[in-house]
């Protein structure tokens, strides 16, 4: 495995389903119908989505799990490979030579470019994966908001952060 | 202690009269406003007179360089054109980058302030400490590209670089740019318009004289630091591969574009326009003097209709007028596009939301065939992108309403047209939507020479910094939420500030912010500190404030289009969907923001910020005096 956040599984439910846009989907399913009501295909690299840090803070954490980390021009650690999600802000990892990348804490689907082979960045959105104009996103849907209008974050790795 | 600059002059040319004089730039000056962007509000705000119209030859027009330019600071070689716009009526001012700049300071010249109007077109060329006021006829209705090669044969020197204008500015094109090179564009507020009133066609300089370091050793180490600093940064990277139209793809992702004018906050499966797509027509990369960055692409449209054009870029604003806001998804139509607009000389931001209006306009019937002269406005078309970008570029049908901007075209056109502008002060918005996202809004709102993004854009909270590094970042209560109202306006105030002290050293900040204060010193002895620059920044900020209050600008200026208020977005990712700008709060962030910069609640500076700013004894003419002039011709 890629080295990474490599967090420990939930519970047992997520050998057998994932969640994608709050939809239940079983790993071998092909198919799936999202909350809109349209086909979507699964998009397999979201087994491959690593992990989130934080800054600084997460360094030494980072570091214990075996992540491989990067000091910024400004001094900062990061983990390699990372973005940030433009939707819930969260810094993750993307797989390398990934095209096409979700967040794991939201859900929100990226097109990625690779301006060096190490360093992912955002191109656009997966446009199918985007709600037709007018319409809120419904509950469950990436980047759900909670009442005070922020992101809601999941944890999918168990690490306990928010 | 002595400056190394201090050769360092400012010209004074009055083509009325042909009178040429020179003044010494002081120590004292230096520490008053430190140059560029600083000499530029100050001259102006002290020498045009008031009630004036722009057109008027008594209008005075400025370029400089920052005071860093041509020395050993990376990213530092920026040209600030400024004077009463032609488009708004209040500060006009525009940044460039490219080599202008650096090379009229090699010439003996930090700025160079023109007034009057020659009787025939004339430009202006600089060099060993001249100027020389010349016959422009051999260059007068040329577009940009032919007019600097036209210059450089004549004088038989392939490295003049020029500040000039394209036909845009000859015809008088409220929004006509002032150009260097085949990228730089100061494109704001008709600079190149006010150029062209004067009849002066370019400023060509060429630099054959030196710019001594005070500290060689210590400039050079820092120099060599610097850059292998900015080399090591995923941005800079990013940029080296991608260009500055970077933004544009993760913008238009988040849905804070500008699509149809302002029907739309996003354009789904406009992939063509990301920068990924650059790769087919990019032949080589482009910097400016002394950047270590190579932001631009040199790009040429190798096949297909369009075939020939070539340029360099593309930036956000470039895929946002010619793309998004006018409804085209292609990269060749934006690229070509982009390239009419930089050759003629006219502002790419100003002419795509002219454009994109007049399309909104005869979609809702306001505009029909008989005021298009039979143009089908349809959104995207390339045929008439390009003949409505021609016929503003030399007014003709349409385009010479359309030449006249914002406010002024609509008031032509009437029957509620002005409703579906998106401008500010008569400057029309960056192709972003800034609904859900009030320091934008602000930003935009509050800008002294009209609806602007670049002398104060607070983006930081949209990266998910934690709050702590905001709150470390502006020194004061923020929110990491970008929809929030919370504590933007002292980010805007901050970037503001901030911005307008870079202008005066002519740093792009694209390739980082060395310690300015040692910098400075390093390169030049000038000796200031942190606070002391913060201060200067505060002065520039409030001379502008100062300048539009003298031409009747206040509160009720400060504020954006009613659909910002009234109409939801509709697109985008949750947090920038269904948003509008609440009025109450927004006029609760403009109290806050007029506080922080010490403005009473008109927006005009308060007796006691203009004293503590050292600006109740003005005019002192500090600059400008004619008393200090050393030379007369």
């Amino acid at each position: 495995m890629a080295k990474g956040f490599n967090p420990p599984k939930k519970d047992n439910k997520d050998e057998e389903t994932v969640t994608i846009h709050g939809v239940e989907v079983k790993k071998d399913q092909e198919e799936y119908t999202d909350l809109l009501g349209r086909k979507m295909k699964v998009d397999k690299s979201k087994k491959a989505s690593e992990a989130r840090h934080r800054t600084s803070q997460d360094v030494d954490v980072a570091k214990q799990k075996g992540v491989e980390m990067e000091k910024t021009a400004s001094g900062y650690w990061r983990p390699v490979r990372s973005v940030r999600c433009s939707s819930c802000q969260e810094r993750v990892t993307v797989p390398k030579g990934a095209e096409t990348f979700e967040c794991p804490f939201c859900g929100m689907r990226y097109r990625i470019s690779w301006p060096t082979p190490d360093q992912p960045r955002v191109r656009g959105a997966v446009w199918d994966a985007m709600p037709p104009a007018g319409l809120t996103w419904p509950k469950g849907w990436p980047g759900e908001l909670d009442d005070d209008g922020n992101p809601i974050k999941k944890d999918p790795y168990g690490t306990g952060k928010k | 202690m002595t400056m190394s600059i201090s050769n360092q002059k400012i010209g004074y040319v009055n083509l009325t009269t042909g009178e040429i004089r020179k003044e010494y730039i002081t120590e004292d000056m230096r520490k008053f406003l430190i140059g560029s962007r600083g000499f530029n509000m100050y001259l102006m705000h002290t020498l045009t007179p008031k009630g004036i119209d722009a057109f008027d030859p008594r209008n005075w027009w400025f370029i400089s360089c920052g005071v860093l330019g041509g020395m050993l600071v990376p990213s530092c070689g920026r040209t600030q054109v400024s004077g009463l716009s032609p488009l708004t009526g209040a500060v006009g001012d525009s940044n460039m980058g490219g080599f202008f700049g650096v090379e009229m300071r090699y010439s003996g010249f930090d700025t160079i302030a023109v007034t009057g109007k020659a009787e025939k077109p004339v430009y202006l060329y600089v060099h060993d400490d001249e100027i020389e006021i010349l016959d422009a006829k051999y260059i007068w209705g040329t577009d940009t590209s032919d007019c600097i090669e036209r210059i450089r044969e004549k004088h038989k020197d392939a490295d003049i670089s020029a500040a000039m204008i394209g036909q845009a500015g000859e015809n008088l094109v409220r929004y006509a740019n002032v150009r260097t090179g085949l990228k730089s564009s100061a494109g704001r507020t008709g600079m190149g318009a006010l150029m062209g009133s004067k009849n002066l066609k370019c400023v060509a300089a060429r630099g054959t004289q030196d710019l001594p370091l005070h500290q060689p050793e210590e400039a050079l180490a820092n120099w060599k630091s610097e850059v292998a600093k900015a080399r090591e940064r995923r941005m800079v990277k990013t940029l080296l591969r991608f260009g500055k139209g970077i933004y544009f793809g993760n913008t238009n992702t988040v849905g804070l574009i500008r699509a149809y004018n302002f029907k739309q906050n996003q354009m789904l499966y406009a992939d063509d326009l990301e920068v990924e797509s650059m790769d087919r027509y990019t032949v080589g990369r482009e910097a400016c003097y002394g950047c270590q960055i190579h932001c631009r692409h040199r790009w040429k449209v190798p096949e297909g209709p369009y075939k020939g054009h070539y340029g360099v870029g593309p930036e956000y604003t470039s895929l946002g007028s010619m793309g998004t806001e006018i409804g085209n998804v292609k990269m060749d139509v934006c690229l070509a596009a982009d390239d009419l607009v930089n050759k003629w000389g006219v502002d790419n931001l100003e002419a795509g939301s002219m454009i994109g209006w007049a399309m909104e306009l005869y979609e809702l019937g306001i505009l029909t065939k008989e005021d298009t002269g039979g143009l089908d406005l349809k959104w995207g078309d390339p045929e008439v992108i390009y003949e409505l970008v021609r016929q503003i570029t030399f007014r003709e049908g349409l385009g010479d309403i359309l030449a006249e901007g914002p406010l002024r075209a609509a008031e032509k056109i009437g029957k509620n047209s002005a409703y579906y502008l998106v401008q500010v002060k008569g400057m029309s918005n960056l192709q972003s939507d800034e609904r859900p996202t009030p320091s934008l809004a602000l930003n935009v709102a509050v800008a002294t020479r009209g609806s602007d993004h670049l002398r104060g854009r607070p983006v930081p909270d949209l990266f998910g910094l934690p709050k702590d590094v905001l709150e470390r970042m502006y020194g004061g209560e923020q929110t990491t939420d970008f929809n929030s109202y919370m504590g933007k306006p002292r980010m805007v105030w901050h970037h503001e500030i901030s911005a307008a002290t870079h202008d005066t050293i002519g740093n792009c900040g694209m390739g980082g912010q060395p310690d300015m204060p040692y910098t400075l010193k390093i390169n030049t002895g000038l000796e200031l500190s942190n606070e002391e620059m913060w201060t200067i920044g505060e002065r520039i900020h409030i001379i502008e404030r100062l300048f539009n209050k003298s031409r009747g600008f206040g509160r009720k200026d400060d504020h954006l289009a009613d659909r910002y208020y009234d109409v939801p977005t509709t697109m985008g990712m949750p947090k920038a969907r269904g948003k509008t700008i609440d009025r109450d709060k927004f006029e609760i962030m403009l109290d806050e923001f007029y506080e922080l910069h010490g403005c009473d609640s008109e927006g005009h500076p308060t007796k006691e910020t203009i004293k503590r700013l050292g600006l109740d004894k003005e005019p002192s003419y500090i600059l400008g005096t004619p008393g200090k002039e050393i030379e007369l011709k």
